[in-house]
Protein backbone atom coordinates (compact mmCIF):
# COMPACT_ATOMS: atom_id res chain seq x y z
CA UNK A 1 0.00 0.00 0.00
CA UNK A 2 2.98 2.51 1.20
CA UNK A 3 5.34 1.42 -1.59
CA UNK A 4 1.78 1.54 -4.16
CA UNK A 5 1.28 5.00 -2.97
CA UNK A 6 5.38 6.03 -3.40
CA UNK A 7 5.06 4.49 -6.81
CA UNK A 8 2.30 6.66 -7.79
CA UNK A 9 3.52 9.93 -6.79
CA UNK A 10 7.06 9.26 -8.32
CA UNK A 11 5.51 8.34 -11.54
CA UNK A 12 3.37 11.69 -11.38
CA UNK A 13 6.32 13.85 -10.84
CA UNK A 14 8.60 12.17 -13.56
CA UNK A 15 5.67 12.09 -15.91
CA UNK A 16 4.72 15.82 -15.32
CA UNK A 17 8.57 16.27 -15.19
CA UNK A 18 9.36 14.60 -18.91
CA UNK A 19 6.53 16.41 -20.61
CA UNK A 20 8.08 19.69 -20.15
CA UNK A 21 11.30 19.23 -19.43
CA UNK A 22 12.07 22.76 -17.76
CA UNK A 23 13.86 21.80 -15.10
CA UNK A 24 15.60 19.08 -16.76
CA UNK A 25 16.43 21.64 -19.72
CA UNK A 26 17.92 24.17 -17.08
CA UNK A 27 19.67 21.76 -14.88
CA UNK A 28 21.80 19.99 -17.88
CA UNK A 29 22.70 23.58 -19.30
CA UNK A 30 23.12 24.97 -16.15
CA UNK A 31 25.33 22.24 -14.78
CA UNK A 32 27.66 22.39 -18.40
CA UNK A 33 27.92 26.83 -17.82
CA UNK A 34 29.33 25.78 -14.11
CA UNK A 35 31.46 23.45 -15.78
CA UNK A 36 32.64 26.08 -18.19
CA UNK A 37 33.18 28.93 -15.87
CA UNK A 38 35.13 26.65 -13.52
CA UNK A 39 37.88 26.03 -16.38
CA UNK A 40 38.13 29.28 -16.57
CA UNK A 41 38.34 30.14 -13.38
CA UNK A 42 41.32 26.91 -12.92
CA UNK A 43 43.67 25.88 -15.44
CA UNK A 44 42.40 22.46 -16.79
CA UNK A 45 45.02 20.93 -17.93
CA UNK A 46 47.23 21.66 -14.40
CA UNK A 47 48.50 18.31 -12.43
CA UNK A 48 46.57 20.06 -9.60
CA UNK A 49 43.24 19.67 -11.22
CA UNK A 50 43.23 16.26 -9.55
CA UNK A 51 43.34 17.70 -5.97
CA UNK A 52 39.71 19.11 -5.97
CA UNK A 53 38.33 17.46 -9.05
CA UNK A 54 35.70 15.88 -6.37
CA UNK A 55 35.02 19.15 -5.02
CA UNK A 56 34.08 20.72 -8.40
CA UNK A 57 32.32 18.08 -9.44
CA UNK A 58 30.22 18.25 -6.41
CA UNK A 59 29.63 21.89 -6.78
CA UNK A 60 28.56 21.26 -9.71
CA UNK A 61 25.90 18.95 -8.67
CA UNK A 62 25.03 20.65 -5.61
CA UNK A 63 23.70 24.19 -7.46
CA UNK A 64 22.70 22.45 -10.73
CA UNK A 65 20.10 19.93 -7.80
CA UNK A 66 18.74 23.19 -6.38
CA UNK A 67 17.11 24.07 -9.71
CA UNK A 68 15.58 20.77 -9.51
CA UNK A 69 14.71 20.29 -5.40
CA UNK A 70 13.54 23.92 -5.65
CA UNK A 71 10.46 22.92 -8.11
CA UNK A 72 9.67 19.47 -6.09
CA UNK A 73 6.98 20.93 -4.06
CA UNK A 74 6.47 24.30 -5.60
CA UNK A 75 5.06 23.06 -8.54
CA UNK A 76 1.96 21.81 -6.66
CA UNK A 77 1.14 24.94 -5.81
CA UNK A 78 -0.86 26.09 -8.66
CA UNK A 79 -4.17 24.92 -8.29
CA UNK A 80 -4.09 24.19 -4.70
CA UNK A 81 -2.71 20.49 -5.87
CA UNK A 82 -0.46 20.86 -2.87
CA UNK A 83 -3.58 20.75 -0.73
CA UNK A 84 -5.03 18.35 -2.37
CA UNK A 85 -2.27 15.58 -1.94
CA UNK A 86 -1.96 16.55 1.92
CA UNK A 87 -5.96 15.66 2.20
CA UNK A 88 -5.67 12.47 -0.04
CA UNK A 89 -4.89 9.01 1.68
CA UNK A 90 -1.57 9.36 0.57
CA UNK A 91 0.80 9.73 3.82
CA UNK A 92 2.85 12.37 3.96
CA UNK A 93 6.00 9.87 4.09
CA UNK A 94 4.96 8.63 1.15
CA UNK A 95 4.74 11.93 -0.25
CA UNK A 96 7.91 12.55 1.05
CA UNK A 97 9.37 9.42 -0.28
CA UNK A 98 7.65 9.80 -3.85
CA UNK A 99 9.21 13.12 -4.66
CA UNK A 100 12.38 12.60 -3.68
CA UNK A 101 12.47 9.51 -5.68
CA UNK A 102 11.59 11.27 -8.42
CA UNK A 103 13.68 14.02 -7.60
CA UNK A 104 16.62 11.62 -7.27
CA UNK A 105 16.42 10.04 -10.75
CA UNK A 106 16.35 13.38 -12.37
CA UNK A 107 19.21 14.59 -10.45
CA UNK A 108 21.46 11.16 -10.83
CA UNK A 109 20.34 11.58 -14.81
CA UNK A 110 21.79 15.29 -15.00
CA UNK A 111 24.82 14.02 -13.16
CA UNK A 112 25.42 11.17 -15.70
CA UNK A 113 24.96 13.78 -18.21
CA UNK A 114 27.53 16.18 -17.17
CA UNK A 115 29.84 13.36 -15.77
CA UNK A 116 31.32 12.88 -19.12
CA UNK A 117 31.23 16.74 -19.22
CA UNK A 118 33.69 16.75 -16.54
CA UNK A 119 35.87 14.36 -17.61
CA UNK A 120 36.50 15.76 -21.23
CA UNK A 121 36.61 19.46 -20.13
CA UNK A 122 39.53 18.13 -17.22
CA UNK A 123 40.96 15.34 -18.85
CA UNK A 124 40.57 13.30 -16.04
CA UNK A 125 42.25 10.14 -16.37
CA UNK A 126 39.74 7.49 -16.47
CA UNK A 127 39.80 3.72 -16.00
CA UNK A 128 37.28 1.17 -16.13
CA UNK A 129 38.01 -0.04 -12.07
CA UNK A 130 36.59 3.46 -11.50
CA UNK A 131 33.20 3.06 -12.80
CA UNK A 132 31.47 1.06 -9.45
CA UNK A 133 33.12 3.16 -7.09
CA UNK A 134 32.31 6.25 -8.71
CA UNK A 135 28.75 5.22 -8.95
CA UNK A 136 28.22 4.22 -5.29
CA UNK A 137 29.65 7.72 -4.03
CA UNK A 138 27.37 9.46 -7.12
CA UNK A 139 24.28 7.64 -5.75
CA UNK A 140 25.25 8.28 -1.87
CA UNK A 141 25.90 11.70 -2.36
CA UNK A 142 23.20 12.00 -4.46
CA UNK A 143 20.37 10.69 -2.41
CA UNK A 144 21.76 12.93 0.81
CA UNK A 145 21.88 16.20 -1.46
CA UNK A 146 17.59 14.96 -2.90
CA UNK A 147 16.55 13.93 0.93
CA UNK A 148 17.66 17.56 2.42
CA UNK A 149 16.44 19.36 -0.80
CA UNK A 150 13.20 17.31 -0.42
CA UNK A 151 12.10 18.13 3.20
CA UNK A 152 13.51 21.62 2.85
CA UNK A 153 11.17 22.08 -0.47
CA UNK A 154 7.98 20.67 1.97
CA UNK A 155 9.50 23.07 4.38
CA UNK A 156 9.49 26.44 2.51
CA UNK A 157 6.94 25.87 -0.19
CA UNK A 158 4.63 28.48 1.47
CA UNK A 159 7.09 30.77 2.64
CA UNK A 160 7.35 34.09 1.17
CA UNK A 161 10.43 34.43 0.29
CA UNK A 162 10.81 31.01 -0.68
CA UNK A 163 14.02 31.49 -3.51
CA UNK A 164 16.18 32.83 -0.67
CA UNK A 165 15.11 30.57 2.31
CA UNK A 166 15.72 27.32 0.56
CA UNK A 167 19.21 27.42 -0.30
CA UNK A 168 19.90 29.34 3.18
CA UNK A 169 18.75 26.55 5.23
CA UNK A 170 19.48 23.90 2.56
CA UNK A 171 23.41 24.31 1.62
CA UNK A 172 24.39 24.38 5.34
CA UNK A 173 22.77 21.26 5.88
CA UNK A 174 24.36 19.35 3.12
CA UNK A 175 27.84 20.91 3.60
CA UNK A 176 29.16 17.26 5.53
CA UNK A 177 27.94 15.10 2.81
CA UNK A 178 29.44 17.33 -0.14
CA UNK A 179 32.87 17.24 2.03
CA UNK A 180 32.32 13.49 2.12
CA UNK A 181 31.17 12.73 -1.50
CA UNK A 182 33.96 15.16 -2.52
CA UNK A 183 36.73 13.59 -0.69
CA UNK A 184 35.69 9.82 -1.67
CA UNK A 185 35.33 11.06 -5.83
CA UNK A 186 38.78 12.66 -5.36
CA UNK A 187 39.89 9.43 -3.84
CA UNK A 188 38.23 7.59 -6.52
CA UNK A 189 39.54 9.46 -9.79
CA UNK A 190 43.12 9.42 -7.86
CA UNK A 191 42.82 5.62 -7.74
CA UNK A 192 43.81 5.92 -3.57
CA UNK A 193 41.58 3.83 -1.47
CA UNK A 194 37.99 5.67 0.28
CA UNK A 195 38.43 6.18 3.64
CA UNK A 196 36.16 6.77 6.03
CA UNK A 197 34.15 9.40 4.20
CA UNK A 198 32.07 6.31 2.69
CA UNK A 199 31.18 5.50 6.32
CA UNK A 200 30.20 9.12 7.30
CA UNK A 201 28.47 9.45 3.93
CA UNK A 202 26.13 6.41 4.12
CA UNK A 203 25.62 6.67 8.16
CA UNK A 204 24.75 10.62 7.06
CA UNK A 205 22.02 9.38 4.36
CA UNK A 206 21.10 6.64 7.00
CA UNK A 207 19.66 9.33 9.55
CA UNK A 208 18.78 12.49 7.01
CA UNK A 209 16.33 9.93 5.73
CA UNK A 210 15.07 8.94 8.50
CA UNK A 211 14.86 12.62 9.91
CA UNK A 212 13.04 13.96 6.88
CA UNK A 213 10.49 10.69 6.31
CA UNK A 214 9.34 11.59 10.18
CA UNK A 215 9.11 14.95 10.42
CA UNK A 216 7.65 15.50 7.12
CA UNK A 217 4.66 15.30 8.54
CA UNK A 218 4.81 17.82 10.98
CA UNK A 219 6.37 20.27 8.06
CA UNK A 220 3.09 19.99 5.84
CA UNK A 221 0.58 19.18 7.89
CA UNK A 222 1.42 20.41 11.55
CA UNK B 1 54.07 45.10 23.04
CA UNK B 2 54.73 41.90 22.25
CA UNK B 3 52.51 40.83 19.45
CA UNK B 4 51.26 37.40 20.93
CA UNK B 5 50.04 39.63 24.09
CA UNK B 6 48.62 42.50 21.36
CA UNK B 7 46.70 39.19 19.86
CA UNK B 8 45.85 38.08 23.19
CA UNK B 9 43.87 41.20 23.90
CA UNK B 10 42.52 41.17 20.73
CA UNK B 11 41.28 38.26 21.06
CA UNK B 12 39.38 39.36 24.60
CA UNK B 13 38.59 42.17 23.15
CA UNK B 14 36.79 40.79 20.23
CA UNK B 15 34.93 38.52 22.60
CA UNK B 16 33.23 41.64 24.82
CA UNK B 17 32.77 43.32 21.36
CA UNK B 18 30.60 40.58 20.42
CA UNK B 19 28.67 40.56 23.29
CA UNK B 20 28.04 43.97 23.89
CA UNK B 21 26.63 44.19 20.66
CA UNK B 22 24.36 41.41 21.46
CA UNK B 23 23.11 43.64 24.54
CA UNK B 24 22.95 46.70 22.14
CA UNK B 25 20.46 44.56 20.33
CA UNK B 26 18.93 43.26 22.50
CA UNK B 27 17.95 46.05 24.42
CA UNK B 28 16.95 48.03 20.96
CA UNK B 29 14.30 45.28 20.30
CA UNK B 30 13.02 45.29 24.26
CA UNK B 31 12.74 49.29 23.41
CA UNK B 32 10.57 48.57 20.00
CA UNK B 33 8.44 46.04 21.32
CA UNK B 34 7.71 47.98 24.49
CA UNK B 35 7.18 50.98 22.19
CA UNK B 36 4.49 48.48 19.89
CA UNK B 37 3.06 46.70 23.25
CA UNK B 38 1.88 50.47 24.81
CA UNK B 39 0.60 51.27 20.82
CA UNK B 40 -1.34 47.89 21.05
CA UNK B 41 -2.86 48.16 24.00
CA UNK B 42 -3.75 51.83 23.40
CA UNK B 43 -5.50 50.75 20.52
CA UNK B 44 -7.41 48.03 21.90
CA UNK B 45 -8.58 50.47 24.70
CA UNK B 46 -9.73 53.02 22.58
CA UNK B 47 -11.70 51.01 19.66
CA UNK B 48 -13.21 54.24 18.37
CA UNK B 49 -9.87 55.55 17.65
CA UNK C 1 10.82 38.84 40.89
CA UNK C 2 12.62 38.54 37.75
CA UNK C 3 14.01 41.53 38.06
CA UNK C 4 16.00 40.22 41.27
CA UNK C 5 17.14 37.24 39.93
CA UNK C 6 18.70 39.07 37.04
CA UNK C 7 20.66 41.52 38.75
CA UNK C 8 21.38 38.82 41.64
CA UNK C 9 22.68 36.52 38.14
CA UNK C 10 24.61 39.51 37.36
CA UNK C 11 26.56 40.54 40.00
CA UNK C 12 27.37 36.82 40.98
CA UNK C 13 28.43 36.22 37.60
CA UNK C 14 30.47 39.89 37.32
CA UNK C 15 32.48 39.33 40.84
CA UNK C 16 33.34 35.64 39.66
CA UNK C 17 34.40 36.82 36.54
CA UNK C 18 36.23 39.64 37.94
CA UNK C 19 38.39 36.91 40.31
CA UNK C 20 38.98 34.42 37.33
CA UNK C 21 40.73 37.39 35.58
CA UNK C 22 43.07 38.30 38.29
CA UNK C 23 43.75 34.26 38.45
CA UNK C 24 44.80 34.42 35.30
CA UNK C 25 46.48 37.29 34.40
CA UNK C 26 48.14 37.17 37.55
CA UNK C 27 48.82 34.08 39.45
CA UNK C 28 49.18 31.68 36.23
CA UNK C 29 52.72 31.85 34.27
CA UNK C 30 52.54 32.05 30.36
CA UNK C 31 52.23 28.66 28.57
CA UNK C 32 55.52 27.03 27.56
CA UNK C 33 54.75 26.63 23.95
CA UNK C 34 52.30 29.65 22.88
CA UNK C 35 53.26 32.24 25.20
CA UNK C 36 50.46 34.81 26.63
CA UNK C 37 48.08 33.96 23.34
CA UNK C 38 46.65 30.89 25.37
CA UNK C 39 44.65 32.37 27.72
CA UNK C 40 42.18 32.74 25.08
CA UNK C 41 41.31 29.22 25.81
CA UNK C 42 39.44 30.72 29.08
CA UNK C 43 37.51 32.43 26.51
CA UNK C 44 37.23 30.42 23.49
CA UNK C 45 36.25 27.00 25.15
CA UNK C 46 33.54 27.74 27.48
CA UNK C 47 32.21 30.16 24.86
CA UNK C 48 31.73 26.90 22.55
CA UNK C 49 30.88 24.34 25.22
CA UNK C 50 28.10 26.73 26.04
CA UNK C 51 26.71 27.42 22.07
CA UNK C 52 27.01 23.60 21.76
CA UNK C 53 24.98 22.74 24.62
CA UNK C 54 22.62 25.29 23.88
CA UNK C 55 22.14 24.24 20.83
CA UNK C 56 21.45 20.66 22.10
CA UNK C 57 19.61 22.19 24.65
CA UNK C 58 17.52 23.88 21.83
CA UNK C 59 17.23 20.54 20.11
CA UNK C 60 15.43 18.41 23.16
CA UNK C 61 13.52 22.08 23.85
CA UNK C 62 11.87 21.65 19.96
CA UNK C 63 11.23 17.87 20.86
CA UNK C 64 9.07 19.09 23.66
CA UNK C 65 7.11 21.53 21.36
CA UNK C 66 6.47 19.18 18.56
CA UNK C 67 5.52 16.34 21.22
CA UNK C 68 3.34 19.10 23.57
CA UNK C 69 2.59 21.85 21.32
CA UNK C 70 3.10 24.37 24.17
CA UNK C 71 4.34 27.42 22.52
CA UNK C 72 6.30 27.89 25.75
CA UNK C 73 8.63 25.22 24.71
CA UNK C 74 9.13 26.87 21.50
CA UNK C 75 9.85 30.37 23.02
CA UNK C 76 12.31 28.87 25.51
CA UNK C 77 13.76 27.29 22.55
CA UNK C 78 14.13 30.00 20.18
CA UNK C 79 15.68 32.38 23.09
CA UNK C 80 18.34 29.77 23.67
CA UNK C 81 19.70 29.28 20.34
CA UNK C 82 20.11 32.61 19.98
CA UNK C 83 22.03 33.19 22.89
CA UNK C 84 24.12 30.14 21.56
CA UNK C 85 24.41 31.34 18.58
CA UNK C 86 26.03 34.47 20.17
CA UNK C 87 28.51 32.23 22.11
CA UNK C 88 29.46 30.43 19.01
CA UNK C 89 30.42 33.82 16.89
CA UNK C 90 32.49 34.23 20.37
CA UNK C 91 33.90 30.88 19.74
CA UNK C 92 34.55 31.14 16.05
CA UNK C 93 36.47 34.65 16.60
CA UNK C 94 38.43 33.87 19.75
CA UNK C 95 39.73 30.51 17.48
CA UNK C 96 40.67 32.57 14.37
CA UNK C 97 42.30 35.07 16.45
CA UNK C 98 44.69 32.22 18.58
CA UNK C 99 44.81 30.37 15.19
CA UNK C 100 46.26 33.64 13.44
CA UNK C 101 49.16 33.43 16.18
CA UNK C 102 49.54 29.78 16.66
CA UNK C 103 49.06 28.35 13.22
CA UNK C 104 50.02 31.26 11.03
CA UNK C 105 46.10 31.77 9.32
CA UNK C 106 43.05 33.10 10.37
CA UNK C 107 41.11 30.04 9.26
CA UNK C 108 41.46 26.27 8.73
CA UNK C 109 39.48 24.00 6.82
CA UNK C 110 39.71 21.03 9.25
CA UNK C 111 36.45 19.35 10.16
CA UNK C 112 36.42 21.10 13.52
CA UNK C 113 36.13 24.57 12.67
CA UNK C 114 34.25 23.31 9.28
CA UNK C 115 31.41 21.72 11.09
CA UNK C 116 31.14 24.42 13.50
CA UNK C 117 30.53 26.89 10.99
CA UNK C 118 28.36 24.73 9.46
CA UNK C 119 26.49 24.99 12.70
CA UNK C 120 26.59 28.69 13.04
CA UNK C 121 24.75 28.58 9.35
CA UNK C 122 22.43 26.19 10.44
CA UNK C 123 21.23 28.37 13.31
CA UNK C 124 21.92 31.19 12.08
CA UNK C 125 19.39 29.91 9.19
CA UNK C 126 17.10 28.87 12.41
CA UNK C 127 16.73 32.88 13.18
CA UNK C 128 16.26 33.60 9.93
CA UNK C 129 13.50 31.38 9.40
CA UNK C 130 11.66 32.28 12.60
CA UNK C 131 11.10 35.80 10.61
CA UNK C 132 10.24 34.60 7.49
CA UNK C 133 7.32 33.20 9.50
CA UNK C 134 4.32 34.98 10.49
CA UNK C 135 1.66 32.27 12.16
CA UNK C 136 2.94 31.19 15.31
CA UNK C 137 2.29 27.71 15.39
CA UNK C 138 3.96 26.99 11.71
CA UNK C 139 6.79 29.00 12.64
CA UNK C 140 7.22 27.06 15.93
CA UNK C 141 7.20 23.67 14.11
CA UNK C 142 9.45 24.81 11.35
CA UNK C 143 11.90 25.80 13.42
CA UNK C 144 11.43 22.18 15.58
CA UNK C 145 12.37 20.86 12.52
CA UNK C 146 15.28 22.97 11.67
CA UNK C 147 16.88 22.88 15.13
CA UNK C 148 16.85 19.00 15.38
CA UNK C 149 18.15 18.71 12.01
CA UNK C 150 20.67 21.21 12.83
CA UNK C 151 21.61 19.42 15.65
CA UNK C 152 22.94 16.81 14.25
CA UNK C 153 25.61 18.59 13.18
CA UNK C 154 26.56 19.62 16.25
CA UNK C 155 26.47 16.52 17.30
CA UNK C 156 29.14 16.14 14.26
CA UNK C 157 31.22 19.11 15.58
CA UNK C 158 31.26 18.10 19.02
CA UNK C 159 32.92 14.46 17.66
CA UNK C 160 35.31 15.69 15.08
CA UNK C 161 38.34 15.84 16.72
CA UNK C 162 37.65 11.94 17.29
CA UNK C 163 36.80 10.93 14.11
CA UNK C 164 39.44 13.18 11.86
CA UNK C 165 43.00 13.84 12.29
CA UNK C 166 42.12 17.61 13.10
CA UNK C 167 44.48 20.53 12.87
CA UNK C 168 42.29 21.63 15.79
CA UNK C 169 43.84 20.71 19.23
CA UNK C 170 43.00 17.33 20.62
CA UNK C 171 40.43 16.97 23.72
CA UNK C 172 42.37 18.26 27.18
CA UNK C 173 40.30 18.99 29.44
CA UNK C 174 39.96 16.16 32.08
CA UNK C 175 36.44 15.34 31.01
CA UNK C 176 37.26 13.70 28.14
CA UNK C 177 40.82 12.93 28.29
CA UNK C 178 41.81 12.54 32.01
CA UNK C 179 43.72 15.68 32.24
CA UNK C 180 45.91 17.26 29.37
CA UNK C 181 46.36 20.87 30.90
CA UNK C 182 49.03 21.76 33.67
CA UNK C 183 48.27 21.94 37.57
CA UNK C 184 46.26 25.14 37.72
CA UNK C 185 45.51 25.83 34.49
CA UNK C 186 42.47 23.81 33.54
CA UNK C 187 40.04 25.33 36.79
CA UNK C 188 39.85 28.94 35.47
CA UNK C 189 38.01 27.60 32.36
CA UNK C 190 35.71 25.92 34.60
CA UNK C 191 35.03 29.21 36.33
CA UNK C 192 34.87 31.18 33.65
CA UNK C 193 32.09 28.10 32.22
CA UNK C 194 29.60 29.04 35.16
CA UNK C 195 30.39 32.72 34.79
CA UNK C 196 29.69 32.83 31.65
CA UNK C 197 26.38 30.31 32.21
CA UNK C 198 24.91 33.02 34.14
CA UNK C 199 25.04 35.47 31.65
CA UNK C 200 23.64 33.23 29.22
CA UNK C 201 20.67 32.75 31.70
CA UNK C 202 20.41 36.02 31.97
CA UNK C 203 20.10 36.75 28.44
CA UNK C 204 17.59 33.68 27.69
CA UNK C 205 15.34 35.56 30.63
CA UNK C 206 15.67 38.42 28.61
CA UNK C 207 14.89 37.10 25.72
CA UNK C 208 12.00 35.01 27.37
CA UNK C 209 10.13 38.40 28.24
CA UNK C 210 10.73 39.38 24.97
CA UNK C 211 8.81 36.68 23.71
CA UNK C 212 6.36 37.22 25.90
CA UNK C 213 5.74 40.61 24.90
CA UNK C 214 5.69 39.71 21.33
CA UNK C 215 3.08 37.20 21.82
CA UNK C 216 1.00 39.81 23.84
CA UNK C 217 1.15 41.92 21.22
CA UNK C 218 0.21 39.48 18.69
CA UNK C 219 -3.29 38.72 21.08
CA UNK C 220 -3.78 42.42 21.34
CA UNK C 221 -3.48 42.96 17.67
CA UNK C 222 -6.10 39.67 16.82
CA UNK C 223 -8.27 41.59 19.39
CA UNK C 224 -7.97 45.03 18.53
CA UNK C 225 -9.17 43.51 14.95
CA UNK C 226 -11.69 41.66 15.39
CA UNK C 227 -13.41 44.83 17.35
Amino acid sequence: MFLRDVWTITAKDLHSELRTKEAWNASIAFSVVILLLFSFAFDPSSEQIQEFSGGLLWMTYAFAGALVLNRSFARELQNDCLDALIASPVSSAALFVGKALANFAMLFAVELVSLPVFVLFYNVPWSAAQVWPMLLVLVMGTWALTVIGTLFSALTVNLRLRELMLPTLVYPMMIPALIAAMTITTNVLAGNPVGFGMRFLVAFDIIFTLLAVVFVDTVLVG
Amino acid sequence: MNRNVQYMLLGLGAAWLIMFIYVVLITLRERKLRKELDRVRRMVENPNK
Amino acid sequence: MREKIIIGLAVFAGALLAWNMNTIFTALPDELNQGAIYRIIYFHVPANILGMTGFGLGMFLSIGYLVTKDLRYDALAASVTEVSLVFASIGLATGSIWARIIWGVWWAWDYRLTSWLVCWLIFGGYLMLRRAVDEPNQRARFAAVVSILGSVNAYISYKSIEWWNTQHPQPVLSIRNGGGMAAGMEAPIWWNLLALACFSAILVMVRMRQEGFAREIDTLRRMAHSQ
